[in-house]
């Protein structure tokens, strides 16, 4: 009989809303792509500031370039040499070329998106972190209209592991909202975070973000 | 003290009569108002006065309870003094159920200028009948005399409750324009044939297809749409042509100006576009007919509670509970040469959306891996607006030299630029003068995954559109229904607006006749 009743505003009989789980406000900023801080309302957008994590996201975009949401990586690490170098397949107008995770840090901190110079891959669990299971069915377990451009798809992660046959990093999916373990070979999507750096970061735990940090 | 317990004069039946009257008056007032409102309105139709809500079935629904009521009020009072000032209100009430009842069966534009005139004399006149009453009797007079039942024969008192008892079953009754569905027979083909799908419409083998004929309303504006149907047994393919005086393939352009690009319109902001807009068509199909139609409605600001309204203020799409609604949205300049059309759904209203600029409530596209179409900008604004694109060669917006107005006949085309034909906007790159026009649609080809589940192709010629489509039986997502025996449709035409667009009441049924049943 619910098609049946005249919604009468809550309001009107005194009853609460029950609140938004997260104030959106509260939680995440817009950052332009020079690091100007936007409203909500406000666009276009580059990055997002998770207020409560101090974790600051890289966002997709349609354009074929550094920030290509249909872009896929192969996972690999200079640092160590750890990984598969260049199987993935990058975009840069009309042209593809072969890319891996490393690639893709090196140009984010070139470019310095969002005015922001130490970008890196994210941990599973900060990935996580942007989890939202009320996102509408069959869409993203995101916040998509913050990144409206996030696949249903495996995402890398920083997190890695010897497996049977090798090294194994592990891939965040937002279909599910599992995590999962790849050989590095694999091609997978990609979502840079700059930002404290939980158990990594000795003695940074409870900083917040500096928007602005030293080139 | 003595008179307020004076002996008692007024039936009982008579104020309960009225006790049902007034609020029912009141309220299918305000939801003929929220109705009026979610259309072009041709008669004022003030947002103070618009109802919030399921609307149009408790319109629908307290319609139907007018002439009990009016029989009722009749009834008790035979014996009593006529007055004209009542005679009037009766009159208006009466007619405005007969006006209302022809909208359902055989909507017309003149029935819904009446309906809506009378609605404004019915109010007018009830408030002079309440008045008057206070007038001649005395303000708490003329109340203790509404409050204060008299001797009533048994016949009488049978009569009354009869009355409410038939109300009260009206009242509960489904949705009456559900209970006479215009039947569309699926003319059945061999399987291995199948109408080529270009928008013309002229294949013959639609000639097989007995046309059925729905009049929509847009405001005062009939829009009556003729649909054929065919099935071979794998898939189901419809046609249907509907009159449109301009092809309206200018889509939200942009023009340069001294201080950059700019998106020409009024009301894309409130999701209300009604000038530089494509035409578009939409179908919605329901497992039942009482779940589809107006029943996918909440109109006014904010209609659901706790839950953001639309940017429009006239309403929310949503399917009832438990239900899913198939939507089939066709957009001639964003799906154009695409070959398929937005498949979406409703459902129940979704959950805001952290940073969404534009709440839907249950109406949803459904998911794409890829394709479709994209607006180019990088960021809609009244002011001036970055590109996402460029054309890789300035001559591609040669065809856009002109920027047609949007009542002008004849066809100018779909202003769009394929996606490969543009590059990622640079301002070094952006050399073009003020004064030039590019078109905001992107088309970046055909939308795959479950968006992408009905092929579609639509053409406009002298002043008709005709839209060709073709779906599998078997429904391959979990946002689509099958198309099966008895499925209910509903269409609407929108004409170059966003949302604003016709509507029907009595709902089509599938009919895939005896042994063809899939």
């Amino acid at each position: 009989m619910r098609g049946m009743s005249i919604a009468i505003p809550a309001s009107f009989l005194l009853l609460a809303c029950s609140p938004p789980p997260e104030s959106a406000s509260a939680r995440f900023q817009k950052l332009a792509a020079d690091g100007r801080v936007l409203e909500l309302a406000q666009g276009p957008w580059s990055c997002v500031h998770d207020q409560v994590s101090g974790l600051v996201w890289e966002t997709k975009h349609l354009n074929e370039d550094g920030h290509y949401h249909q872009a896929t990586y192969s996972w690999f690490e200079a640092q160590s040499g750890s990984g598969m170098p260049d199987g993935g397949d990058c975009a840069a107008d009309r042209d593809y070329y072969a890319c891996d995770t490393q690639d893709a840090v090196d140009a984010a901190r070139n470019e310095r998106l969002c005015g922001l110079g130490d970008w890196r891959l994210p941990k599973a669990d900060e990935l996580a972190s942007l989890l939202n299971r009320q996102a509408p069915p069959g869409e993203p377990l995101a916040h998509n209209a913050l990144f409206p451009h996030l696949l249903k798809a495996p995402y890398w992660t920083a997190d890695r592991r010897p497996g049977p046959h090798g090294l194994e990093a592990a891939v965040f999916h937002f279909g599910d909202g599992g995590t999962a373990w790849l050989p590095p070979s694999r091609a997978a999507r990609l979502l840079l975070v700059r930002g404290p750096r939980g158990d990594r970061d000795a003695g940074g735990a409870a900083h917040t973000a500096r928007l602005n940090p030293q080139p | 003290m003595r008179r307020l317990f004076a002996p008692l004069i007024a039936p009982w039946p008579l104020v309960l009569l009225h006790g049902l009257a007034l609020p029912a008056l009141l309220t299918a007032f305000a939801t003929g108002i929220s109705l009026a409102r979610a259309q072009t309105s041709f008669l004022p139709a003030p947002a103070l006065f618009a109802a919030s809500g399921s609307t149009p079935t408790w319109h629908l629904a307290l319609g139907g309870i007018w002439p009990l009521l009016i029989l009722g009020i009749r009834h008790t009072r035979q014996n009593r003094p006529r007055r004209r000032l009542t005679g009037l209100l009766q009159l208006a009430l009466l007619g405005l159920l007969l006006s209302g009842l022809g909208q359902c069966l055989w909507p017309a534009p003149g029935l819904r200028l009446v309906h809506g005139g009378l609605a404004w004399a019915a109010i007018v006149l009830a408030s002079a009948h309440g008045l008057s009453r206070v007038w001649t009797r005395g303000g708490f007079q003329a109340l203790r005399l509404a409050l204060s039942p008299r001797g009533l024969s048994r016949y009488r008192l049978g009569g009354g409750l009869l009355v409410l008892l038939l109300a009260g079953l009206w009242f509960l009754a489904p949705l009456a324009p559900a209970r006479f569905p215009i039947a569309l027979p699926v003319q059945p083909i061999d399987r291995d044939q199948a109408p080529n799908l270009d928008g013309l419409g002229d294949d013959p083998v639609w000639q097989a297809a007995a046309p059925i004929s729905v009049t929509t309303l847009d405001g005062l504006r009939a829009v009556p749409v003729e649909v054929r149907a065919l099935s071979n047994g794998a898939t189901a393919f419809f046609r249907f042509r509907w009159p449109d005086a301009t092809r309206s393939g200018v889509h939200l352009p942009l023009v340069k100006r001294a201080d950059g690009w700019h998106v020409l319109g009024a009301g894309f902001g409130q999701d209300d576009e009604r000038r530089y807009y494509e035409d578009k068509f939409a179908i919605m199909l329901a497992d039942t007919g009482e779940a589809g139609g107006l029943a996918s409605l909440a109109l006014g600001a904010a209609p659901l509670d706790c839950l953001p309204g639309s940017r429009h203020g006239r309403g929310l799409h949503r399917a009832p509970e438990g239900k899913l609604l198939d939507l089939w949205h066709w957009k001639s300049v964003r799906n154009h040469g695409t070959g398929n059309l937005d498949d979406s759904h409703l459902g129940a209203p979704a959950a805001p959306q952290l940073g969404e600029t534009r709440y839907t409530a249950g109406y949803r596209a459904d998911p794409k891996d890829a394709g479709g179409h994209a607006d180019n900008w990088a960021w809609f604004a009244d002011g001036p607006v970055q590109p996402l694109r460029l054309p890789r060669d300035p001559a591609a917006l040669a065809p856009f030299l002109a920027l047609p107005e949007p009542d002008a006949p004849g066809d100018s085309g779909a202003w769009g630029l394929n996606w490969e034909e543009t590059r990622p906007y640079t301002a070094s790159q952006d050399a073009y003068p003020v004064g030039t026009f590019m078109p905001s649609v992107l088309w970046r080809g055909h939308n795959e995954g479950d968006r992408g589940d009905v092929r579609a192709a639509g053409q406009w010629s002298d002043g008709w559109w005709t839209l060709e489509l073709a779906r599998g039986l078997k429904a391959r997502s979990p946002f689509d229904l099958p198309l099966k025996h008895g499925l209910w449709l509903w269409v609407a035409a929108f004409d170059h607006a966003q949302t604003r667009h016709s509507i029907h009441l009595r709902p089509l049924r599938l009919d895939f006749g005896g042994e063809a049943r899939p």
